[in-house]
């Protein structure tokens, strides 16, 4: 007979007070499954985001914000970079041979307007054709293919998206300037939905992609409009400005917001203007170690540089001259999201993770007053057990036993407890970050569990154990239980 | 095979005085002999088997087993000594309640070097007629059984030596004579040397040595 069945049968005399105390740390241990699944839902969710290119070009100013922005479609729409800018790195011809050897291929997002809350993502075919996502995974289409470079006003739609904003195949949308909750309005210009994306479980399957020739020609349509109208109308002052922020991303430029005198002359040129100007590039490079690294740096310190108007004060004026200007930030996104994700969700996790242990010991310690409670009782068992030959120390491992088998006991139950709740919640979370969790799917910090509860249970069980090796036989054999 | 020399034993009462409870210059059980101890209660009976047993150390004195001086091991030799030759059997059984009679029996051959010999368990628990309850748990039993049990138990590591005490006590009138059989004839069977506490004159009639614990314990003497 092993010590383990001796444990097993003293755990089974107490049948009750065991399963409770066994119970309580199963729910601990199921919290702890939790935050650690969806800190994983979470981490991937993160890191979804960022994979399929190496760069993200966009406008100087914060890395997180470019990336909120780009990758994740959160944040306010930042501040745009040139056309001019991307032929440019799109075409190689920056004139500096670590960018133009290296850079394979850009694709340009511009971004300032929204469909029933997703937002509305001008691009290029290449988005779908050439960019893979999750280990570069292809884009797959549910229904309908991509939209071609012809069609300027074909669309196509995220999983998500079309679930929630109802597009299908066939169907039309116009975009809304901005986001509803800031007051945008409906422009004129209507897509046609030709392909709904397959799930991919990136924030691509929460946004609507448009041709980037036809969303810069919203503007130009509208802005003909305008300039048919203004023919009738006398023009009475220049129109009144959104702020920056709220402005579709393809519309203004930083010196339009220095400098208001020239309202008037910008929004005659604006659909020109528009046509000008992207919110983002995403870049991939060539293979190689440190590569993404090397061009991020090259752009940085200013490789790409395209002449823009600057407005110099001499004397009492400000003259307009056109000088080089470096107008862009790039950003290894992978970085930048490991730095957010550990800066931010990071810590959280680990406050979650902290309660979560704390709860678990809290078990632990309620296994150890069960036991510590039932000593009185058992300390007639334990004094046979020695009058029978068993040693201190084996009466002492004996209530150890019993101990790891309650916290084992109970943590496999947490671990059933969690996973089955993770598994009832799965269709949920998938619907919620689009990251598919399954009833088996286990994380390697799991396996910390077994040598966490054994230690935990071996700490716990130390003060009962050492009071059964105290365990006075003659004095506990005259006292009849 | 045991020999008590110059036992003394006391305890501490609340107030710190020592109780003295033993004073036995000498003390011989032959191998195979089968005696009775008697004595009032509280004159040290069950003292004197705790501490033949080595469940308690006297303050001086030593005790002999075959060649084995108990009183000279270290706590757990002593235990591991206990459990290969020493049987006990207690007034109250002290069956373990969480285990079947078989288990119980199981449990003592546990303690002692070997591996349980769960052949001899059942044999020993069929010895005593409890075939048909081997798988019951002591609650399951009556009192007679859970007697039989404790003896099967107390016989489970071919012991030397058999310590009993007052084994048929909580026992009814129909039953005692069954057990006191069944202990004399088992270890007459095994060779096993008894020694027996009890009230009972018709129990110390049916042996051949019965020991006054006042003719031979210095402290009884002197009240």
């Amino acid at each position: 007979m092993s010590i383990w069945k001796i444990a097993w049968r003293s755990i089974q005399q107490r049948a009750l007070a065991s399963t409770l105390t066994a119970v309580s740390m199963a729910l601990g241990v199921a919290l702890v499954i939790c935050v650690l699944v969806v800190y994983g839902v979470i981490y991937q969710s993160f890191h979804r985001g960022g994979e399929g290119y190496d760069l993200i070009v966009g406008a100087k100013g914060s890395g997180e914000q470019l990336v909120l922005n780009t990758v994740y479609y959160l944040s306010q729409p930042i501040e745009n970079i040139s056309y001019a800018y991307y032929e440019q790195l799109a075409e190689g011809r920056t004139g500096d041979p670590m960018v133009d050897n290296n850079v394979e291929l850009v694709v340009p997002v511009c971004m300032g307007h929204s469909y029933r809350g997703f937002r509305v993502v001008g691009t290029t075919p290449e988005m779908f054709d050439e960019l893979t996502y999750l280990e570069e995974q292809e884009y797959k289409w549910a229904e309908g293919r991509n939209f071609r470079k012809e069609d300027r006003f074909d669309a196509v739609v995220g999983a998500v998206a079309a679930r929630e904003a109802e597009l299908s195949v066939g169907g039309t949308f116009q975009a809304i300037h901005g986001q509803v909750e800031e007051g945008g309005k409906a422009h004129k210009q209507t897509f046609n939905v030709v392909g709904i994306l397959e799930h991919t479980g990136t924030p691509n399957d929460r946004a609507i992609f448009v041709n980037m020739e036809g969303f810069y020609n919203i503007h130009a349509a509208e802005q003909a409009t305008a300039k048919t109208a203004a023919k009738h109308q006398p023009v009475e002052k220049p129109a009144a400005r959104t702020p920056a922020t709220e402005k579709p991303a393809a519309e203004h430029s930083d010196e339009e917001a220095e400098h208001g005198d020239h309202a008037e002359e910008h929004a005659d040129d604006h659909a020109h203007d528009a046509h000008q100007q992207v919110t983002a590039l995403l870049v991939r490079v060539k293979k190689g170690p440190g590569v993404p690294d090397l061009v991020a740096k090259r752009i940085n310190a200013g490789a790409v540089a395209v002449k823009k108007p600057v407005y110099v004060k001499t004397g009492d004026k400000l003259e307009r001259t056109v000088q080089l200007v470096n107008e862009a930030q790039a950003v290894v996104p992978a970085r930048v999201i490991a730095n957010m994700f550990e800066g931010v969700v990071g810590k959280i996790q680990l406050i979650l993770l902290v309660m979560a242990v704390l709860i678990v010991v809290v078990a632990g310690i309620g296994i150890m007053v069960s036991i510590y409670n039932s000593m009185s009782d058992r300390r007639h068992d334990i004094a046979i057990m020695r009058a029978l030959g068993a040693r201190r120390v084996t009466v002492m491992v004996v209530i150890l036993a019993e101990s790891i088998l309650l916290s084992l006991g109970g943590g496999a139950l947490g671990l059933l407890l969690g996973h089955g709740l993770i598994g009832a919640l799965s269709p949920a979370i998938v619907k919620w970050s689009g990251v598919s969790v399954g009833l088996l799917q286990f994380r390697l910090a799991e396996l910390i569990l077994i040598p966490g509860l054994v230690a935990l249970a071996s700490i716990v069980g130390y003060l009962p154990a050492m009071s059964a090796y105290k365990t006075d036989v003659a004095r506990s054999l005259q006292n009849t239980p | 095979m045991l020999h008590l020399k110059d036992i003394k034993k006391s305890f501490r009462q609340p107030d710190g005085t020592p109780l003295h409870v033993l004073d036995i210059p000498e003390f011989h059980v032959a191998a195979g002999e089968q005696m009775v101890l008697v004595g009032q209660s509280g004159c040290g009976k069950t003292t004197l088997l705790h501490v033949i047993a080595g469940i308690s150390r006297p303050d001086s004195g030593r005790v002999r087993i075959d060649d084995w001086e108990i009183t000279l091991m270290p706590e757990a030799e002593c235990d591991r000594f206990r459990a290969e030759r020493i049987g006990y059997v207690f007034q109250t059984f002290n069956l373990l309640p969480g285990f079947t009679a078989l288990e119980n029996v199981l449990l003592s051959m546990r303690f002692a070097r070997g591996r349980p010999d769960k052949a001899r368990a059942r044999n020993l628990l069929k010895r005593v007629g409890l075939g048909h309850r081997m798988t019951h748990r002591p609650t399951q039993l009556s009192v007679g059984e859970q007697q039989r049990v404790a003896v099967a138990r107390a016989l489970a590591n071919k012991p030397k030596l058999l310590l009993a005490d007052e084994p048929t006590a909580n026992v009814d009138a129909g039953h005692q004579q069954q057990i006191l059989d069944l202990l004399r004839e088992t270890c007459r069977e095994e060779n096993v040397a008894i020694v027996l506490v009890t009230h009972s004159r018709e129990v110390a009639g049916q042996f051949g040595r019965v020991d006054h614990l006042e003719d031979f314990n210095r402290v009884l003497q002197a009240l």
